[in-house]
């Protein structure tokens, strides 16, 4: 069955990666560093795929490496051993420029902190990335697209508020439209739902599991139970390891598109 | 959009933004004015040199030009020599020296006697120019203190005695113009009039010697020397030194440098404190983008992490420097000069200083220069606090932004 993830565009080239493809492939990875002269190892030798149309929760007690590893996924931080492919490029290997083109392109971030930039609207939020790819080309066509992306998240009448405007949930949500602007092969999430209420956190796996249904590859750095239990896989790591990797539901399948309505990107 | 993202940031505490773009301000202003005050009084004194449009100044071996109260004899032959001279195109000598105006309560004022066809020590306001022996032309200084007109007739004496009460080499003469004297201050009491009248009155010290002659006769303080054209004036200079031992010879060069060493001091404190001013301009900009960039270091590091790429935030960070050096230089503009206006105004009134001497000269290109100056070192400035941003640990600042 021909199916799409949400890769389309990865970086302007990449390869469309049918679904259920590996879209992650990080092989014995090791990330070490020290904290006032002691040695920590935040990562001990991780091997862990990731395939087209995945959600997969990484669950694990405080300081035991989920977020180093999530880090070293988005290519944020470099792998002291090992290696990470995304959508057949190994970003360990990458120089700092061609890791920055990646994540912009290729990897989809979102924050528990959402971070949005402050002086700009929720849409020129959303384009930001955009406009750094110039990807499309056109302010107006960008904007549309951020307009598009808005309403896919449910905020198409908040495009001209700023941040501080808007609530928490709703920052969420212009995160992972931002996240969305460039069609990434890949969505990381670090504790979505960590700074919002139980109601909204629930609106948030929502659409966290509609991204998912539509095609979109998650992976998501969680303590929350119920984001956990929502999505199709869940690893647990301890200690720096992966202790235990659990599908707990099957993988959607979204034929040719036609149910898919995450906006593309314009590559 | 980062251009924006810059602007933003620095409206974002309006009021600190305010506060660095105005120290920038006073930083750009202060450089401007040591730049004006650099070549302010040499460029101001060119100008009154080359006004007068004359290229050698002859005055009494060692003396500058009214330097001194020192004159030189023989002035009439002295005159006719020079005249004489093929390589010599105009001669203008002039005495200088101490009168009396009015009675009963004399007025002293300083006298230039001159030859009026070929004069270039007062610019004619008001009336007419010297046409006879007796006539004269007064500043507006000396009119309002003796209470004259122009037409009026006034006694002028070379002498006084104070315990005698008793004026000496009085002349009455007829007051035809009201002039400006260039070399002179506004304030002081100024009359031009022929040269052979000065040189007819008595001076005060000689009065009650045993002879009446006049001792001013045939002496000259100053003789100004136009050359022809293509005459080598250093040469000209030379000769006319060695051919009479009592004179010096002074050129328009050589006057300048001799003001040049005079205002040494004076450029080189300008020029430290123009440096100075560069560094405040520098260190204000560098402080403001640094405290700018550490607020919003999370923010930064998750445009980093979203894939913006360095360069743009270099960039970003810059165009912050950027921006409160050119605002703050262009609100130095203004701020400058008014300032450079008032401190003329100040400085001008010094006792002795020519009317129209400037110690600030505006000169566009190199106000220009200065402010470019301080804006390259604003954006210089944006390096530091750009690298840093540049080069921030994504992973690390995104933990500890968080754990904050």
């Amino acid at each position: 069955m021909s199916v799409r993830s949400s890769r389309d565009g990865v970086a302007g080239h990449a390869p469309s990666i049918p679904l259920g493809a590996p879209v992650l492939r990080a092989q014995d990875v090791r990330r070490d560093y020290t904290v006032g002269g002691e040695p920590v190892h935040a990562v001990r030798g991780v091997s862990l795929d990731v395939h087209a149309g995945e959600w997969v929760a990484i669950v694990g007690p405080s300081g035991c490496g989920k977020s180093t590893l999530l880090n070293l996924l988005g290519a944020i931080d470099r792998p002291t051993s090992g290696s990470i492919t995304i959508a057949g490029r190994d970003v360990a290997r990458m120089d700092d420029a061609e890791a920055t083109r990646f994540r912009l392109t290729g990897i989809g971030f979102v924050f528990q902190r959402f971070y949005l930039m402050p002086t700009l609207s929720a849409a020129e939020n959303v384009e930001l990335p955009m406009a750094e790819a110039r990807r499309p080309r056109t302010r107006d066509e960008r904007a549309a697209r951020a307009l598009e992306l808005l309403r896919y998240v449910g905020l198409e009448a908040r495009g001209d508020h700023r941040p501080f405007q808007l609530s928490g949930g709703e920052q969420q949500r212009v995160a992972i439209a931002r996240a969305l602007a460039n069609g990434p092969a890949l969505l990381l999430a670090d504790e979505p739902t960590g700074e919002l209420d139980a109601r909204t956190g629930t609106e948030m796996i929502a659409l966290f599991d509609r991204l998912n249904q539509d095609g979109t590859t998650i992976v998501v750095v969680t303590h929350d139970e119920e984001m956990a239990r929502a999505a199709r896989r869940v690893v647990h790591m301890r200690d720096g390891a992966i202790v235990d990797d659990v599908v707990v539901r099957p993988m959607a399948l979204v034929p040719g598109g036609a149910a898919a309505d995450v906006p593309r990107s314009a590559s | 959009m980062m251009l924006r993202l810059a602007l933003h940031s620095l409206t974002r505490r309006r009021s600190r933004t305010a506060l660095t773009v105005a120290g920038v301000a006073v930083a750009a202003a202060m450089l401007l004015d040591m730049v004006m005050l650099g070549s302010g009084m040499r460029e101001s004194f060119r100008g009154f040199v080359e006004q007068q449009g004359f290229d050698l100044r002859l005055t009494p071996r060692g003396t500058m030009p009214f330097d001194t109260e020192a004159t030189v004899g023989g002035g009439a032959a002295l005159v006719a020599r020079l005249r004489a001279d093929p390589q010599i195109a105009e001669v203008a000598p002039v005495l200088g020296g101490r009168v009396f105006v009015s009675e009963p309560d004399p007025v002293a004022a300083f006298s230039i006697g001159l030859e009026p066809a070929v004069q270039a020590d007062y610019v004619l306001e008001d009336g007419r120019d010297i046409a006879a022996g007796d006539e004269m032309v007064a500043n507006a200084a000396l009119l309002a203190a003796v209470g004259a007109e122009i037409g009026d007739t006034v006694r002028v004496a070379g002498g006084y005695d104070p315990q005698m009460r008793r004026v000496t080499g009085a002349r009455q003469l007829a007051l035809v113009g009201r002039g400006r004297f260039v070399m002179l201050a506004a304030d002081e009491r100024a009359v031009a009039m022929p040269l052979a009248t000065l040189q007819s009155m008595v001076e005060p010290a000689r009065a009650g010697a045993a002879t009446s002659e006049p001792v001013r006769a045939d002496r000259l303080s100053v003789i100004l020397i136009r050359a022809r054209d293509g005459v080598d004036i250093e040469a000209l200079r030379t000769r006319l030194e060695r051919e009479d031992p009592r004179l010096s010879a002074l050129s328009t060069a050589a006057a300048l440098e001799f003001m040049d060493e005079r205002l040494g001091y004076f450029r080189q404190l300008a020029f430290i404190l123009a440096s100075v001013s560069l560094l405040v301009g520098f260190l204000l900009v560098t402080t403001l983008v640094t405290v700018s960039v550490n607020e919003r270091i999370g923010e930064i590091a998750v445009m980093r992490a979203i894939g913006v790429a360095r360069g743009r935030i270099v960039a970003q960070v810059m165009a912050e420097g950027l921006a409160l050096s050119a605002v703050g230089a262009t609100l130095g503009l203004g701020l400058g000069l008014l300032t450079a206006r008032w401190l003329n105004g100040i400085l001008a009134a010094f006792p002795g200083l020519p009317d129209a001497f400037d110690f600030f000269l505006f000169e566009p290109s190199s106000a220009v220069r200065s402010l470019a100056m301080l804006v390259a070192c604003g954006v210089l400035a944006g390096i530091w606090p750009a690298w840093r941003a540049a080069t921030l640990p994504i992973a690390r600042t995104l933990r500890e932004e968080a754990v904050a």
